[in-house]
């Protein structure tokens, strides 16, 4: 993988500015932002619906777009939903099954508050982490044929580790629960494929995976086709006659009124790039980087990282540093042009269980290098002198 | 809180200069308003401020780096008593130079930079001002003196009182080289400004405008319209026929018209004086006018 040759699609970079909040969002590259600029400047309109060349064009872009998604998650394209991000597609998915309130519901403590606080209205439990791992053991006491839905993270946005989603998955069928993931910091960093993992949705966004804003959710064809959409409108009915509507089929019936034909047509395009580079070596680059970051920070005496090693936490390097704010270090390092993340990174309920006020969390992705690892390990070493 | 208040003045004015440090203003400002309606400042900006001051300073120096960060809010508070006692020190000043033309009190000639920033303006106004002269106003010495001096004032401006002393102490010093004539302009925001100057034209009609021109000083600042009648009698004029003047408003009109003139001619201020045409505005030490009259005098000599 050559980390030089990347670098020089992102304008960005060339500002002596290093990148490190990947995990939020991540930058775009030059393909990218022109597959969306062709969409602006030539064929600006509505798809699926006007059956001029245009709209041909943009429905046909958009459904490419779709079965590159596809593809690269190893569904169908018709598995695909488009969405506004991975916060939108769980809440589509908690408001679309047809669950009811005292219907219990599984999450981990170690859960986004988008994967959290949609599922407080149902009966909500929590399985703990443990040394931030999912508790295996506890789950399984849990899980019972009352459990409707096991939903969980894939790849963690705190300290970057990966859930057994496999193991987690088969548990969850054998009684009968729907097992969907979050898998917001899992697809954009690693090898994806929803039929291996054996899940039945899985959300995850463009924005941190090189494209724009927009969110995807992939939900197994069976599943679909018995949820009740959760917002209607244009672009959902086949026809509606005597005030009765005909729905259409997922995906469609789930894409309420005109959608984010840019950003889907970016995300193809990002997909593309990603592919171009091969998803293993991307897992390889981050853990390689990682592992500089995690010496260099083991190395200075006031400094904490959270969970286990570079292998285990791939993109992400969560820390603390004893006697200074996390979102103070944050703001810090911003003076080093190193632009992190400091706070609960919304995941309030695992920090504040945990009894921990938060963290730095440096995220890496394809285009840091070295000498980013370096400047940034540097400039934590300076201001980690201001703490205890 | 306490970062608030000092970003809002400091920011504020920093903001002036440069739109970078606007948006910090816009933070204090948002802070201070919410922390005054007894809400937390949700933006954090105490806590910006610390870090990027502290990442900075770090830069240079991480043993003064330390110091800032571990006890930004100690600093704070010392940087925002300091910042009030300049502030009361500021306002003092200002409103010494407002009441007595310096901010460092009424009895002082140290340097006051408010005369210093406002020197400019003044400057220009007084070049503007077009010199007025005698035209039959009330003069003591010949108007054949080689020095003519014009001051124009008001019977209830404090500076004009202030300045009396000159008068005296010109025409003790040059006797017959020099005639000082004094030209009423009532300034509007002054009260009995008009009723004086009117009284005083009552008394000239009597002959006795100088004893009662100086009386109007002595009582400048417990003057009341029963004040002027009890003048005229204390001076032993006609009060039958100084009430009668004062009475039918016999010279509202003329007053009126000596304000218009003052107006007219670009004076700003009083006492404005005009010797032999040379314009010179305010309370002068008595010295500037020794260097005038004697230059004036030079001049009259060698033609």
């Amino acid at each position: 993988m050559n980390t030089d040759k990347i670098r020089k699609d992102f304008p960005l970079l060339e500002k002596n500015i290093v990148y490190l909040d990947s995990a939020c969002m991540s930058l775009k590259p030059r393909p990218v932002v022109e597959a969306m600029n062709d969409y602006y400047y030539n064929y600006p309109s509505c798809g699926e619906r006007s059956a001029h060349r245009l709209g041909k064009k943009v429905t046909e872009e958009y459904e490419t777009a779709r079965k590159k998604v596809a593809r690269f998650v190893g569904a169908k394209q018709e598995e695909i939903i488009f969405t506004r991000n991975t916060t939108e597609s769980i809440n589509l998915v908690a408001n679309s099954l047809k669950l009811k309130p005292t219907d219990t519901i599984i999450t981990s403590d170690k859960e986004h508050n988008s994967n959290f606080l949609p599922w407080l209205k149902y009966h909500h439990v929590i399985v703990p982490t443990c040394n931030g791992r999912f508790d295996m053991a506890a789950f399984r006491n849990t899980v019972n044929k009352n459990v409707k839905v096991v939903s969980v993270v894939h790849t963690s946005n705190i300290d970057g580790e990966t859930f057994s989603v496999k193991e987690i998955g088969e548990t969850a069928h054998d009684q009968g629960a729907v097992f969907m993931i979050d898998g917001a910091q899992s697809v954009p960093h690693k090898e994806t494929d929803v039929k291996k993992i054996g899940c039945d949705v899985m959300a995850f966004s463009g924005h941190k995976m090189l494209g724009p804003s927009i969110g995807c959710l992939y939900i197994k064809k069976e599943i679909a086709e018995d949820m009740e959409p959760f917002m209607v409108g244009g672009g959902t009915v086949q026809d509606v006659v005597n005030g009765k509507p005909i729905f259409l089929k997922p995906p469609e019936v789930f894409e309420a009124g005109l959608q984010n034909y840019a950003g889907a047509i970016g995300l193809g395009a990002a997909i593309g790039y990603l592919e171009s580079i091969g998803m293993k070596n991307v897992e390889k680059h981050e853990t390689s980087i990682n592992k500089i970051i995690t010496e260099g920070l083991s190395s200075i005496k006031n400094v904490t990282i959270i969970a286990g090693s570079p292998e285990e936490r791939g993109c992400i390097v969560s820390f603390n540093v004893s006697g200074i704010d996390s979102k103070e270090l944050a703001i810090m390092l911003d003076s080093y042009n190193i632009m992190v993340r400091g706070g609960f990174h919304c995941c309030h309920n695992w920090f504040n269980t945990h009894g921990i006020s938060g963290s730095v969390r440096a995220s890496l992705y394809l285009y840091n290098n070295e000498v980013d690892a370096e400047k940034f390990v540097a400039a934590v070493k300076k201001v980690a002198t201001l703490g205890k | 809180m306490v970062f608030c208040i000092i970003g809002l003045v400091i920011f504020g004015i920093l903001g002036l200069f440069s739109a970078k440090y606007r948006r910090y203003f816009r933070e204090s400002l948002h802070c201070m308003r919410r922390q005054l309606m007894l809400k937390a400042c949700d933006t954090q900006f105490d806590q910006e401020m610390k870090s990027k001051i502290s990442a900075k300073i770090g830069k240079g120096s991480p043993g003064l780096a330390r110091f800032v960060f571990r006890r930004f809010a100690m600093l704070t508070w010392i940087l925002l008593i300091i910042m009030l006692v300049s502030a009361a020190f500021i306002a003092y000043g200002f409103y010494s130079f407002v009441v007595y033309g310096n901010c460092n009190g009424p009895n002082s000639n140290d340097f006051c930079i408010y005369n210093a920033l406002l020197t400019r303006s003044v400057e220009d106004k007084t070049a503007a001002i077009k010199p007025l002269e005698v035209d039959g106003n009330p003069t003591i010495g010949s108007l054949d003196a080689p020095v003519k001096i014009v001051e124009v004032g008001c019977f209830i401006c404090p500076f004009t009182k202030k300045a009396e002393i000159f008068r005296q102490q010109i025409l003790n010093k040059y006797g017959e080289n020099v005639s000082f004539t004094f030209r009423i302009m009532p300034l509007p925001y002054h009260n009995f400004s008009s009723e004086t100057a009117e009284a005083a034209y009552c008394a000239l009609d009597q002959n006795m405008y100088w004893e009662y021109h100086d009386k109007l000083f002595e009582y400048q600042s417990s003057m009341s319209i029963q004040k002027l009648h009890d003048i005229a009698a204390e001076l032993g004029m006609d009060t039958t026929q100084f009430d009668n003047c004062f009475d039918s408003n016999t010279y509202v009109e003329k007053v009126r018209k000596d304000y218009d003139t003052g107006v007219a001619a670009g004076i700003f201020a009083t006492p404005t004086y005009f010797v032999n045409g040379r314009t010179f505005v305010g309370l002068k030490a008595f010295s500037d006018f020794e260097n005038v009259v004697a230059s004036e005098m030079e001049a009259s000599c060698s033609v």
